[in-house]
């Protein structure tokens, strides 16, 4: 999963990236101004946007009006300190799916950010089954056959945003996109590095066994699709 | 004593009036009205003590007079009790009478005054009798060839006094109801009029902070005198709403700024504690907030000295400034500053200034301009600092940065609370943008102001102006 922090208290964006990355293991990118992020939630496919509303040059509510016109429907949390009922209905009804009020608490803010991106991948539970893999989202417990198995962060990260979306064909490309941030050096072909150690860590032993291949198109973990 | 109400007041005032008034009026119609009655009487009892003079011109025996004079007073319609009395002057002794002198008319036919001596041109008129039996009569003396024979004929008045009687029973019922009825009147209309201000008074009684600024008191029914008053009331009110809304938005902004550095410290405090940390990262942790809460105490020290100004009456500390001396020092601190960067602060040999002020807040004013100079002018750039007097005779400090511009439509708003130029609610610079606000606050204080002009070429220059006592 990747996240787009737009927040122009720098300090404040890194602590929620740092959590982020800790807690979820999910790539974090940071906007300190509205033109900046606005142009990065335009052109990046992004799980989730975490949107301050007082912001330098563009404003938040402008960022997330410009995003629904686009008919991006990526979840967006607003964080801002503005405590007013009426701001708080302004930026749910211009499109937002949460709003969370300065100061706030970094663990519910990290629950909900996982309960946003959750829902948009139309689930309602945090733990995901898929044949004889149970995968905890919050937990990052992943248990095969009632045997737990240890991930890297980054296998998880790959399993957990396969799981997310089982049974649909997932490119290379959208792996990428979604499992590294901005800075990171993005190589498609490590992704099948990860692939053959996560079917090595989750004792699947052929290629057709849960997660499939599709050359030139991509993954599918579970049932393939009809 | 406590006072009447206004009502009662000029109810009072009103029905004074008019009793004077109908008093005036009544008496002077009883008067007419008792003088023509009175003529009237005088001028029948004149004609028959006229009558019973020309019968005794051609006296033809005692007893054709009696019939004449009978034929004078004894007409129809006459009351017969009209009484008279003929004597000659000097005797005792009537010539003819109507009564007897021990009589009860008799004895007042002869309490006549003895002072005049009428004639048939002058007549004397006398009052007589008791109340509720009041006789009017006429004297008159006419020559004869035996002497002078007076001749004094009564008759009773008490009908004309009886007819007065009721005319001033009706004009007490008559006044008395106009009396009543004007000061019905004027209460009904003194409190008609005075409704406005009871409705008005109910209105104010539920104006509290939330609704002030949408009760509108003036409306159609309200009177004319009264429209300037409730207008008044309205300034007042959307005054106060004004204050109000300012004074909420401060609040509100005053919230806002401290709950960033209040969430930085909370985000990085959370964020040391969710799971295990080396020791560096604690110790950055630490450092953070304690960044974070001076931030918050900086701002709330700003926040305080803003609300100490805006006391109304608030006292500040007066004495004597010498603003070169003040100027050069704080010059010095902000030089050093400059040094580290490149800058450069330059303050040219002012002459000796002494102005009546408020030593700290003058501190802080220049403190906050220089600030706002030395952070948001190029960090290798010069800072000019002029003292000298203006045309009018004020002191006049020009802090002048080569800096960047700031944009026109940012320049009226510059001294106003929370504003920062350009939306940028970027706290890398630090501020708050109170700094401004409070210099401001401060040199209005000291009778002066701040203007601020900024173009791309030549710079910012602030320019403060303080009256000198």
């Amino acid at each position: 999963m990747r996240v787009l922090i737009i927040e122009d208290e720098i300090r404040l964006a890194r602590n929620v990236a740092k959590v982020l990355d800790e807690e979820s293991s999910w790539a974090v990118d940071i906007s300190i101004d509205g033109e900046d992020g606005r142009h990065m939630a335009m052109t990046n496919p992004y799980d989730l946007i975490i949107l301050d509303l007082g912001l330098p040059k563009i404003s938040g509510l402008k960022i997330l009006q410009d995003l629904r016109r686009n008919n991006m429907t990526v979840p967006v949390l607003i964080l801002t300190a503005r405590d007013a009922a009426d701001d708080i209905i302004q930026g749910l009804e211009m499109g937002s799916d949460d709003y969370m009020v300065k100061p706030f608490d970094i663990r519910e803010l990290i629950a909900r950010c996982k309960a946003l991106v959750r829902r948009s991948y139309g689930r309602a539970t945090p733990v995901i089954e898929i044949g004889n893999i149970s995968i905890n989202t919050t937990k990052h417990q992943v248990i095969v056959r009632g045997r737990a198995v240890r991930l890297s962060a980054m296998e998880y990260r790959l399993l957990e945003y396969l799981a997310m979306r089982a049974g649909e064909v997932v490119s290379k490309t959208d792996i990428v996109d979604h499992l590294y941030d901005f800075g990171s050096e993005k190589y498609s072909n490590v992704v099948e590095v990860y692939i053959s150690s996560l079917r090595k860590k989750l004792g699947l032993d052929s290629e057709s066994e849960l997660i499939h291949t599709f050359r030139n198109q991509g993954y599918v973990l579970g049932e393939l699709p009809v | 004593m406590t006072s009447l109400s206004l009502k009662w007041r000029v109810s009072l005032w009103v029905s004074t009036i008019l009793v004077v008034v109908i008093v005036t009026i009544s008496i002077v119609a009883y008067i007419e009205f008792e003088e023509s009655h009175l003529l009237n009487v005088d001028r029948t009892l004149l004609a028959m003590a006229n009558g019973i003079a020309v019968s005794l011109d051609d006296f033809q025996g005692t007893e054709e007079l009696m019939k004449e004079i009978r034929a004078v007073t004894g007409r129809p319609g006459w009351n017969p009790s009209t009484c008279y009395r003929i004597w000659m002057d000097g005797s005792s002794t009537d010539l003819l009478a109507s009564d007897t002198p021990d009589s009860r008319y008799g004895s007042w036919l002869r309490e006549l005054p003895d002072q005049n001596n009428p004639s048939r041109e002058e007549p004397t008129f006398v009052n007589m009798g008791l109340p509720h039996d009041e006789y009017r009569a006429v004297w008159i003396r006419e020559k004869t060839n035996e002497g002078t024979v007076n001749i004094v004929v009564a008759g009773p008045s008490h009908h004309t006094y009886h007819e007065m009687y009721e005319f001033e029973r009706l004009l007490i019922v008559l006044g008395g109801s106009l009396i009543l009825g004007s000061v019905v009147a004027v209460m009904w209309t003194v409190r008609c009029g005075l409704r406005p201000i009871h409705m008005t008074a109910e209105l104010l009684k539920d104006i509290t902070h939330p609704n002030i600024g949408e009760v509108i008191l003036a409306d159609k029914k309200v009177p004319k005198e009264l429209r300037p008053f409730a207008e008044a009331l309205n300034n007042m009110l959307s005054r106060l709403d004004r204050v109000l809304q300012q004074q909420r938005q401060f609040t509100s902004d005053a919230a806002h700024e401290l709950r960033t550095p209040l969430s930085l410290a909370k985000s990085t405090l959370q964020t040391a504690q969710i799971r295990q940390r080396q020791t560096d990262e604690y110790r950055q942790a630490i450092k953070d907030s304690l960044e974070d809460i001076a931030r918050m105490e900086h701002l709330i020290d700003q926040l305080l000295v803003l609300a100490r100004l805006d006391e109304v009456g608030g006292d500040t500390a007066n004495g004597e400034v010498q603003l070169d001396v003040l100027l050069r020092e704080l010059t010095e601190s902000y030089v050093k500053k400059m040094e580290r960067s490149g800058g450069k602060v330059i303050f040219e040999e002012p002459p000796d200034m002494t102005i009546q002020g408020d030593l700290d807040g003058l501190i802080r004013l220049f403190s906050n301009v220089l600030d706002n100079a030395t952070r948001y002018g190029p960090p290798d750039g010069t800072v000019y600092v002029a003292l000298g007097y203006g045309p009018d005779g004020y002191a006049t400090v020009r802090i002048h940065d080569k800096g960047g511009s700031i944009p026109p439509e940012s320049l009226p708003h510059l001294c106003d609370r929370f504003y920062r130029v350009g939306h940028s609610r970027s706290r890398s610079t630090g501020g708050a943008g109170l700094g401004l606000a409070i210099a401001r606050e401060i040199a209005r204080r000291h009778n002066g102001d701040i203007s601020i002009t900024s173009n791309p070429s030549s710079g910012t220059l602030v320019c403060i102006r303080l009256a000198r006592n």
